[in-house]
């Protein structure tokens, strides 16, 4: 059997399920948006059917998303098999041979989420099965983008493996370096010896530096994970307009939330849909979700100056972290929009989906850094930092 | 007078003693009428956008039904009901208001019955709906029930008082209706302009409450005496600020 580090059909494979499960995702939050997560009332049967040959003809209303959701998560499941085999076939590291097992128990698991939110509905758990479901969607999209991450040829390129030098600051301790491709340098220490690829970005990072931006991006990163929870708990106890009015919170920077003010906000709703009275728990978590929105864009700009000032002009770092700035921008828009268009489904879905991604380009970020912070620690730090990558073979 | 004898005689006498309480119980069932208002101006309703197979079954578009003010401001879907004062009865053996889905609505959109008795939820569309009761009450017990042929009906009931159990089409989101449970048969829903009249109350004194899901409730005492006809108002509020 020939396993390799970079295989340019796998890292493929994978890209298309991170596009997939995103999709998921998204119809994931119509569904959710809707409000039709019941239209289909058993699991894993479809009224009773095999839900792979439940007729088209009865994908009417609220049923058309939900059935729609479920097929679309049997394909991500049966794509996942897919990738974990063929990760534990092709692979060499053996670490990320795992991670595809991991991402196998986590589509079980997921699956197996969403049947529960169906089946304990009538206990009155639906709620709590349809969060964790929601989480752990954005856990295992995460897992996914790794994945494609670890696979893709960049990662791959800024393997450092062999000599151990000195902790490369400058140009200087790379000498027969070549340029490979903006931002990343090859040296090769000869003919048939391991290759040494240090990363120009790397050679301009500190190894304080690399764990400065690093933690910035972990916080952040984690802080989105806090945010999508807040999220998902609102959506599944359809509170996302607990809070109808924007800037303002029922006229106050925060609402009131005793008996009286509830009772007043329940007879001014005019939902079409979703309609159950408002609580002040609600309330709290959709406040609590605009307000961590806020600390977030902040948090990521500030990710993105640190980013800045610490690596060169053009390196990944720095575009990926100005990417994330415009990604946040975009996300406190449409999270604004929803609140203003009363939860269009369009706008709602955009922006479920574009958190997910924000949240996988955090993760990214810290990923990349990671990578630096091994490339530019000193020595007994960085080979124990290495280790994952030990099993380098080029393709 | 030998054993036998007096044992037919006592049941004869039982019956005709419970026929003439029940006769007495009849003649004197007293009645409360009135009317509800609603004070203040509620945000309007809004439109529901209908899916495509729902949208041929509407002639003209329909809106949500959270407000329904007629005649002189009289308010519909009102639940008014004894609220103290009268004693636990059984469930009677006749069904309750038929609850139907026609044309993608739920009509009544408010109902009542007694815990314990029996109602009909019905399809009367030629598409699939699924009736979802949401009971917060225990042991009243969710149920999720898909109706995918017109005509079919399923039979629910809840066990124990509840105002309101709340109904749902999941298959089609905008599809609501609440029903007022109670552990007793003196209860009325709002006609379009306001009106309600409970009927065949036995003497005494009641709290009476007027129950509306939006604009909250309103309570009166009312004595009556056997026969009497008493009428009672109440006037909800939208509330302000």
């Amino acid at each position: 059997m020939t396993r390799s580090t970079h295989n340019v059909w796998l890292h493929r494979f994978v890209c298309l399920l991170a596009v997939t499960t995103l999709a998921l995702v998204a119809l994931g939050g119509v569904v959710t948006t809707k409000g039709v997560g019941m239209a289909v009332p058993d699991w894993p049967t479809t009224y009773g059917e095999n839900m792979f040959l439940f007729p088209p003809s009865k994908w009417i209303g609220g049923v058309f998303y939900e059935h729609t959701h479920r097929l679309l998560a049997s394909w991500v499941g049966l794509l996942t098999i897919v990738l974990t085999i063929w990760l534990w076939v092709k692979e060499s590291r053996r670490w990320l041979r795992w991670l595809g097992v991991i991402a196998l128990v986590g589509v079980v698991l997921q699956g197996v989420l969403g049947g529960m939110r169906v089946v304990f509905d009538s206990h009155g758990l639906g709620t709590e099965f349809g969060i964790f479901h929601a989480a752990l969607a954005q856990l295992y999209f995460l897992l996914i983008c790794s994945i494609a991450f670890f696979t893709s040829r960049w990662w791959v390129r800024q393997l450092v493996v062999g000599q151990a030098p000195s902790p490369v600051s400058s140009p200087a301790s790379a000498p027969a370096c070549r340029t490979a491709g903006e931002g990343a340098c090859e040296t090769l220490t000869g003919e048939g010896a391991s290759p040494t690829w240090v990363s120009g970005e790397a050679r301009e990072l500190t190894s304080a530096n690399a764990l400065s931006v690093r933690r910035w991006f972990v916080v952040t990163s984690l802080l989105i994970l806090v945010q999508l929870i807040f999220g998902a708990t609102m959506r599944h106890q359809h509170a996302g307009l607990a809070v109808p009015d924007f800037p303002l919170a029922y006229g106050k920077v925060w609402p009131a939330t005793d008996a009286a003010s509830v009772q007043f906000y329940n007879a001014h709703r005019m939902e079409a849909a979703g309609e159950q009275p408002i609580t002040a728990p609600h309330i709290v978590v959709h406040m609590l979700h605009r307000f961590t929105g806020v600390v977030l864009l902040f948090a990521i700009i500030g990710c993105a100056v640190v980013a800045w000032k610490r690596t060169t002009a053009g390196s990944l770092l720095r575009k990926t972290a100005g990417l994330w700035v415009a990604m946040a921008l975009v996300q406190v828009t449409l999270g604004i929009l929803s609140i203003l268009f009363q939860r269009k489904v369009d706008v709602t879905t955009a922006h479920v989906a574009l958190g997910a991604l924000t949240f996988a380009t955090g993760w990214m970020l810290v990923l990349i850094a990671s990578r630096f912070v091994a490339q530019t620690a000193p020595v007994t730090a960085r080979d124990e930092a290495l280790s994952p990558t030990s099993e380098f073979k080029p393709a | 007078m030998d054993a036998r004898f007096a044992n037919l005689f006592m049941k004869k006498t039982l019956t005709v003693l419970s026929l003439a309480a029940l006769a007495a119980s009849v003649a004197s069932a007293a009645e409360i009428s009135g009317k509800v208002t609603l004070a203040g101006t509620p945000l309007p309703e809004k439109a529901i956008t209908l899916d495509a197979s729902c949208g041929k079954l509407q002639a003209k578009p329909i809106t949500t039904r959270h407000y329904v003010v007629g005649a002189d401001k009289g308010l519909a879907d009102v639940f008014v009901y004894v609220k103290a004062g009268a004693k636990p009865a059984p469930a009677p053996a006749t069904k309750g208001p038929l609850l139907d889905q026609v044309g993608c609505e739920y009509t009544p959109y408010v109902i009542g019955v007694q815990a314990g008795q029996k109602f009909d939820v019905q399809n009367s569309d030629a598409l699939m709906h699924n009736v979802h009761s949401l009971p917060k009450n225990p042991p009243n017990k969710e149920r999720n029930v898909a109706q995918p042929v017109k005509g079919m009906k399923t039979e629910f009931w809840f066990d124990k008082q509840e105002v309101f159990v709340q109904f749902k089409c999941d298959v089609h989101p905008w599809m609501f209706a609440y029903v007022g449970v109670v552990d007793h048969p003196h209860f009325a829903i709002t006609d379009k302009d306001g009106n309600f009249k409970i009927s065949g109350l036995p003497a005494g004194e009641y709290t009476i409450e007027a129950m509306h899901r939006k604009a909250g409730a309103a309570t009166e005492k009312v004595t009556v005496g056997a026969d009497d006809k008493k009428t009672a108002s109440f006037t909800l509020k939208v509330p302000t600020p």
